[in-house]
């Protein structure tokens, strides 16, 4: 069952790629391995952090604040790792650029911390361990494809046997997101074949309202 | 200091942000709640325009703040928490204003909306590019239309794909993306 979860939580309920949760990140920082991977790390300490303090606020925060609550902390919380970025890697932090400050109002980061809010702190950071590491993996997925496609390179290393194979458009925003498509298709159809439609409940509870729960309380 | 502008360039600066820099499709910044915001055609244009007024708002907004408190303070650290505070304010009072004109709320899925990155990016990016006052409000403008732009033009995508067969893996959201990278690719003709 765990492992069924777990696959579900990646295929179906893949918080980028199928629930373009906060996917800003996932598509503007993947044209570099590296700079994916430091996009990665980052959202996955953010989530960890914000998700433990909102977890430990809880009793702090009234309910009808929780999202307002959860966009400052979030804020608060990519403040203090962007400068930390800033002074410990300052090429990667130019690559990044403005996506790191927009971290800020992602909305996975946002999301996550609004769902710990009504969560033990042990689930919370569990919760966020996994959505991070979710989200690495996705990142790296779409930043190796783009990188030793667009780019015949791996990490910044040459691969000369690609160089004159290299796919340009990979390398504009507009192949990030076919790519992001065909994996979001692969994902769909992993998920179909392999799983029952009733195993996960999803990532967010009541705390975060979408799309769909709008739509059910309109009717 | 009145800087002048032509009217070519004016023009120039709403169209480019519309659609050579659009936000959601060129910078992929705020494209979240555009794919997210599948199921929501009958509200799209109120969210829309929503977005449209906190982009026009929070952009003047914010680059006063950076240039008359947090860049003279020496606070420039406390940027992104400023920041988000102030934008998500404004989205509260343009929903509460939505709600008033409209007489029908918004909705909790504005501040989803209205609180993205593309609202703070634009505000970052005005401030980095020294833009003045009235090219800021310009480009907030045109941003804020190219997010509508996407918006329709995605719901339209959407509302015309449910007419044909699409193979089961790719229904949903990855046709989605498929037709927004091709629209991302035909706006880059506008560089």
């Amino acid at each position: 069952m765990t492992e069924h979860k777990s696959l579900r939580a990646f295929a179906a309920e893949n918080p980028a790629l199928i629930l373009v949760l906060g996917i800003c990140p996932l598509y503007a920082s993947t044209v570099d391995v590296r700079a994916a991977f430091a996009m990665g790390c980052l959202v996955l300490a953010a989530l960890l952090v914000s998700g433990l303090i909102m977890a430990l606020l809880k009793r702090c925060i009234p309910q009808q604040f929780t999202l307002p609550a959860a966009f400052l902390v979030c804020a608060g919380v990519v403040s203090v790792f962007e400068l930390l970025f800033h002074a410990w890697f300052p090429d990667i932090y130019k690559i990044l650029g403005v996506y790191v400050s927009a971290l800020s109002v992602n909305l996975l980061l946002v999301a996550a911390a609004a769902d710990s809010c009504e969560q033990k702190a042990e689930k919370a950071i569990g919760q966020a361990l996994l959505l991070g590491f979710i989200f690495l993996a996705s990142l790296l997925a779409v930043a190796v494809i783009r990188e030793v496609f667009g780019n015949a390179s791996f990490a910044g290393i040459e691969i000369p046997s690609l160089k004159d194979y290299r796919i340009n458009v990979l390398l504009q925003p507009g192949g990030a997101l076919l790519i992001g498509a065909f994996l979001a298709a692969a994902l769909n159809a992993v998920a179909a074949k392999a799983l029952s439609s009733d195993s996960f409940s999803g990532w967010f509870g009541s705390s975060f309202p979408n799309a769909e729960k709008e739509e059910e309380s309109e009717s | 200091m009145m800087e002048s502008y032509t009217v070519k360039s004016l023009i120039l600066l709403i169209i480019g942000g519309a659609l050579a820099g659009n936000y959601a499709l060129e910078k992929l910044m705020g494209a979240a709640p555009v794919f997210g915001l599948s199921r929501k055609e009958k509200a799209l244009p109120a969210l829309g325009i929503g977005v449209l007024v906190v982009m026009l708002l929070t952009a003047p907004l914010l680059r006063a703040v950076h240039t008359a408190f947090l860049a003279p303070a020496n606070l420039l650290y406390l940027q992104n928490l400023c920041f988000t505070a102030l934008i998500l304010c404004v989205a509260y009072l343009v929903s509460l204003l939505a709600k008033a004109v409209l007489k029908k709320p918004l909705g909790p899925y504005f501040l989803i909306l209205a609180v993205n990155s593309a609202v703070f990016g634009l505000a970052v990016n005005v401030i980095t590019d020294g833009l003045s006052l009235t090219a800021t409000i310009l480009t907030a403008f045109g941003v804020g239309l190219g997010y509508l732009f996407t918006l329709f033009v995605l719901a339209g995508v959407r509302e015309k794909v449910d007419d044909f067969y699409v193979p089961k893996a790719f229904r949903g959201l990855p046709v989605q993306l498929l037709a927004a990278a091709i629209i991302s690719m035909a706006l880059l003709g506008f560089k």
